[in-house]
Formats: structure tokens, sequence, C-alpha cells
């Protein structure tokens, strides 16, 4: 693929249309590079949020008995924990990244709808400080665990209508969010960009929108029913009034599988872009990677009942959800097999951006196969509400999801600040980050298996060696984010200034490398001629 | 005058050659905007439909 009038439109850009100044600039943002670097640092925010809880969490587990905390507080401190990693950290930054860099991967000048874009972002502050506050009313906030199940989160106290709100209004923001990378996408590619030429990054994100319009609205409406069940005396989900709480499960993950691959395809689009950079060679089976990707996202909605194996089922329904459970291994097979064999005698080099990148292979590789072991019926009636499901979900978000974003931020960041960052800095982050993550959530698997039940914040006294393991590995995973922090502020402030190609000698691929770093406020402004 | 107000009045004596504003961004083609807003009230429907079909799905449940 080439380009023509790229670099002209980026010389071109540099001598108006400058952004406006103050907080005008990011209260009335209409670019998609300023809404991108909002939700971004909105999600860092979130992040760091999260994490504390997580922090607090490991603190209370790291010896048996109560030590700093009461039960309800640990129950509100899970849930709130997951609820703002999920909605405030993990979606909130791919939906940064897609801003930021799809519109400079199909060359359009900007997100198709800019207003839609601004107000699908300042929803979120408003959704997460509503979510925040909850801590501060009678009763508490939400301590149901983050999938509410009825009749647990029901109980909830003055909090539970402010939880309801702010996760439709969640709701409402990934959803516009979503259907603007559909009519971009869709609407506004460069002419001679065909769908097959379009980077996997926007490809993956193309797929996910789809997903989160399918089951978004499907989430607002259980919470809906939950609502009016708590408050208008209805019995959707209450089995006094002739209800099935059962039924919310079936709904709320036939919402919550296909979440998880909202969380995840992105990333596999990040590390689709990486590896071919830093092998130096193209990325190997690309069409099949596409495939891949959709019947991910196809598989996603037949699966739900995996997760309620427990709940009782008839046998029939119990190999349904099984089979298919295991089907997704041969899509995701596909594409780890398409990333080993782009590395395959390529030749690597090990940048930032690579290392997080093969990390996320290997490490996301046990997430999945730990999802194997408990797509098994008689293996998960084993496995079910132990520390075992908590190590697998967290090996698939945390090096999976979180190191596929901190790939992408440290493969862009240059080309968003036009500073190369300190790779030292940059490399001990890994060094850290990929060390400690496996310290905090391996052992859990040893816990799990040995019958560690999960939400509970006292133990029993054989299980307190592997859980002051895993609160050390936590403490120290968490603090070395800070270097995260600094690295992308140091970039940000100044630095070594970076190429147009920003990894000088790989020769990266893809329109955003055509636009000098860093990328001009305005790009695109004609349209590049792709061949 | 300023450069872009005469490329604006330009604009309006003499019809645009190039699918620019004055600013010189580019402006979408009618055909283009056109599928956009379409694009946007289809994928609106369908996540409404989405929401209300599994209310109206649990109402009926319910009374059976």
């Amino acid at each position: 693929m080439s380009t023509h009038a790229a670099s002209d439109t980026a010389h071109h850009d540099d001598h108006h249309d400058q952004p406006a100044t103050g907080i005008k600039r990011w209260l009335f943002a209409t670019n998609h590079k300023d809404i991108g670097t909002m939700y971004l640092v909105f999600s860092l925010t979130m992040f760091f949020i999260g994490g504390a809880m997580a922090m607090l969490i490991r603190a209370e587990l790291f010896q048996p008995g109560l030590q700093l905390m009461q039960p309800e507080f640990f129950n509100q401190l899970t849930t709130n924990h997951a609820l703002i990693m999920i909605f405030g950290a993990v979606m909130p930054a791919f939906v940064g990244l897609a801003n930021w860099m799809i519109p400079l991967q199909i060359g359009a000048p900007d997100m198709a709808l800019p207003r839609m874009n601004n107000f699908s972002f300042w929803i979120l502050p408003f959704a997460f400080t509503l979510l925040l506050s909850t801590f501060l009313v009678p009763g508490g906030a939400a301590a149901g665990g983050w999938t509410l199940y009825p009749p647990l989160s029901l109980q909830t106290g003055d909090s539970f209508p402010m939880l309801i709100f702010a996760i439709h209004m969640m709701g409402i923001s990934s959803i516009m969010g979503a259907i603007n990378v559909i009519v971009t996408i869709m609407n506004m590619r460069a002419p001679g960009m065909n769908l097959l030429k379009m980077p996997l990054f926007a490809w993956s994100w193309l797929i996910t929108a789809y997903l989160l319009i399918a089951v978004m609205p499907v989430l607002a409406g259980a919470v809906t029913m939950l609502l009016t069940d708590h408050f208008f005396k209805t019995s959707f989900f209450n089995a006094a009034g002739g209800g099935d709480p059962v039924m919310f499960e079936h709904i709320f993950w036939f919402f919550g599988h296909p979440e998880v691959y909202i969380m995840i395809l992105p990333a596999f689009g990040i590390i689709s872009e990486i590896l071919p950079t830093f092998s130096r060679k193209p990325l190997f089976g690309a069409t099949s990677m596409i495939y891949a990707i959709a019947s991910i996202a196809f598989l996603s909605f037949i699966v739900w009942g995996h997760h309620m194996f427990v709940d009782g089922m008839p046998v029939a329904a119990q190999l349904f959800y099984m089979m298919s459970t295991m089907l997704i291994a041969v899509p995701t097979g596909v594409k780890v097999f398409n990333w080993t064999a782009t590395m395959w005698r390529g030749s690597l080099t090990f940048e930032p951006p690579m290392l997080f990148a093969i990390a996320f292979l290997f490490l996301f590789s046990i997430g999945g196969f730990s999802g194997l072991m408990l797509a098994i019926v008689p293996a998960d009636f084993q496995y079910n509400q132990t520390y075992f499901v908590v190590a697998h979900f967290h090996y698939v978000l945390v090096p999976g999801a979180i190191f596929g974003i901190m790939a992408g931020v440290y493969y862009w960041l240059p080309k968003w600040t036009g500073h190369m960052y300190n790779m030292t800095l940059a490399k001990a982050h890994f060094w850290l980050s990929a060390i400690f993550v496996n310290v905090l959530f391996f052992p859990q698997h040893f816990l799990g298996l040995a019958g560690m039940p999960r939400r509970i914040p006292d133990y029993a006294v054989q299980f307190t060696d592997w859980n002051m393991v895993s609160s050390i590995g936590g403490f120290a995973f968490g603090l070395s984010q800070i270097l995260f922090a600094i690295v992308i502020v140091q970039s940000i402030r100044g630095g070594k200034k970076a190429t147009a190609e920003v990894w000088d000698g790989t020769h990266p691929t893809g329109l955003e490398w055509t636009l000098p770093s860093p990328a001009p406020y305005h790009s695109f402004t004609t349209a590049p001629d792709i061949r | 005058m300023d450069l872009a107000v005469t490329r604006a009045v330009s604009q309006l004596y003499h019809g645009s050659r190039y699918p620019m504003s004055a600013s010189e961004t580019r402006v979408l083609e009618a055909s283009v905007r056109r599928r956009i807003r379409n694009g946007v009230l289809g994928l609106g429907c369908l996540a409404l439909a989405f929401y209300l079909g599994f209310i109206a799905l649990l109402v009926l449940r319910s009374h059976h």
C-alpha cells in the first residue's frame, strides 16, 4: 500500500486550525485525537483507582482472619474493582485507542460523528463519579459482585439506583462509541482502501463494535428489570413473586460472555499490528486473522451457558455449551499460530511494544488454556467459585487485555506526542509487570485447585502461604504501574524527537506512519491515495 | 480579508472545484453524509430493539 498527498497534507496542516486553548479545548472537543487522549487519561485514572481497590483486597488477604476491613466493605471493594476495571479502565482505553488510531489508519479526517463522540466521552466521568460516590451513601456501595445476581443485588442499600443509573450511562456511552466506529469505518475509508486492505486493529474494532451494539442493550435491559423489581414490585427475577433469578443469569451472561471478547478482540488487533513491525515481516495469514476474529465474535454469542453449569441444566445443554466453548480454541489457535509464524525467522528486536506483545502471547495463552479446563463440565463443577476462576479471568484480562493496551500505548505513543520515550524505564516497567503479574496470579491456580473459595475476606490457614505470595506480587505489580505513568508524562513533556516512521528500520505498514510525529491536529484533510 | 473568508466567498460565487470547506477540511459528499445518517439510525434502532426486545421477552415469559 502506498500513499500520496499524506505528507503534503501534514505539512499544510501545521499552519492553521490549531486547537482551542484552555478547558474549552477539552469540554467542547470534537477532534478525534483530543477525545482519544481524554479517553486514555480517564482510563489510566480509573486503572489506578481500580488498582488501589485491588491492593486493598490483596492487603486484606495477606493473612487469614480479618485484618483491615469488615466483610461488607471487602465485598464492596471486589464488586467495584471489577466494575471500574471493566467499564472504566479496559473499555475506555480501547475506545481511546480507536479514537486516536482508526481515522489515522483508514485515512479519514476525523470520526464520522465528532459531536456524538464528545458526548459519549463526557458521559463517563459522570457515570463513574456516581458509581464511586455509592461508597458514601448509607448501606455502602453494591456488594453482590459485578454480575449483580438477584436476589443478592436487590438487597443493596440506597446506592442501588445510583449503580443502575451509572451502568445505563456506561452502556449508552459504549453504544454511541460503537456506532461511531462502525459508521466511520464503513463510510470514511480513504479511496482505494477496501476492507481487506484495512489494518487489523481497525478490523478488530469493527467486529467489536457490532458486539457492543448487540450486547450492551441486553445488559441495560437486565438492569432496568432489576430496577423495576427493586422499586416497582415487579417479579422478573423474584422467585417469591413467580419470577426466575436464573433467568437473570442467562440474560447477564448473554451480555457477559461477548463482553469478555469486547475486552480482548481489540488487543488481538493491536498485537497483529506490533508483531509484524518488530519481526520485519508481513503478518502471516492476515485474511485468516480477520475470519478468526469474526468466528470468535460469532461463537461468543452461543457459549454463555458455560458460566452457569452448576445452576443445573439438561445434559444436552451442558454438552452444547461445553463443545461450543471448546470450539473457540480453534480460531484462537489460528491466531496464536499466525502470530508465531509471523515471528518465525523474522529479524526480531525487542522494544517495549514487542516485549508486551510477546508476553501477551504467552500469558494470554495460559488464560486460554485454563479457560478450556473450565469449559469441561465435570471439571467446572470442581473449579466453580474457587480462586482457579479468579486466576483464569485475570490471566485473560491483565496480561491479555491490559498488556495489549500497554503494548498499543508504547507502540503509538511517539506518534501522539512526537517524542520517543525513555526505553530503559519502559523496559523496566515491562519486566516488573511481566514478573509480578505471574507472582500475583499464578499461585491463585494452586489456591483454587486446593479449594479456596473466591469473594471471601478470610480463609483457612492452609491457604496462607500462596495468598502471601500473591499479595506480594499484587503490591509489586501495582507499584510498578507508576513507571507506566512516568514514561507517558515524560514523553508528553519532551525527549528525543520521533521520526514519522517512529520505529526506524522496521518499515511499519499503515497510513499512520506516513504522517509526521506528532500527528498534526488535523490529518488527512486531503484523502490519501491508496494503491 | 481573512484567507478563510476569501475562500468561502469564492466558493459561494464560483462553486468549489474540490470537496473542501473554507478551512480546507474535507467535506463529505451528500451521499456519504446520508449513508452515515442512515447507518446511525439503523444501528441505533438495532440497539433499541435489543433493549426493548429482551424486556418484552421477559414480560411475555412472566405471563405464561
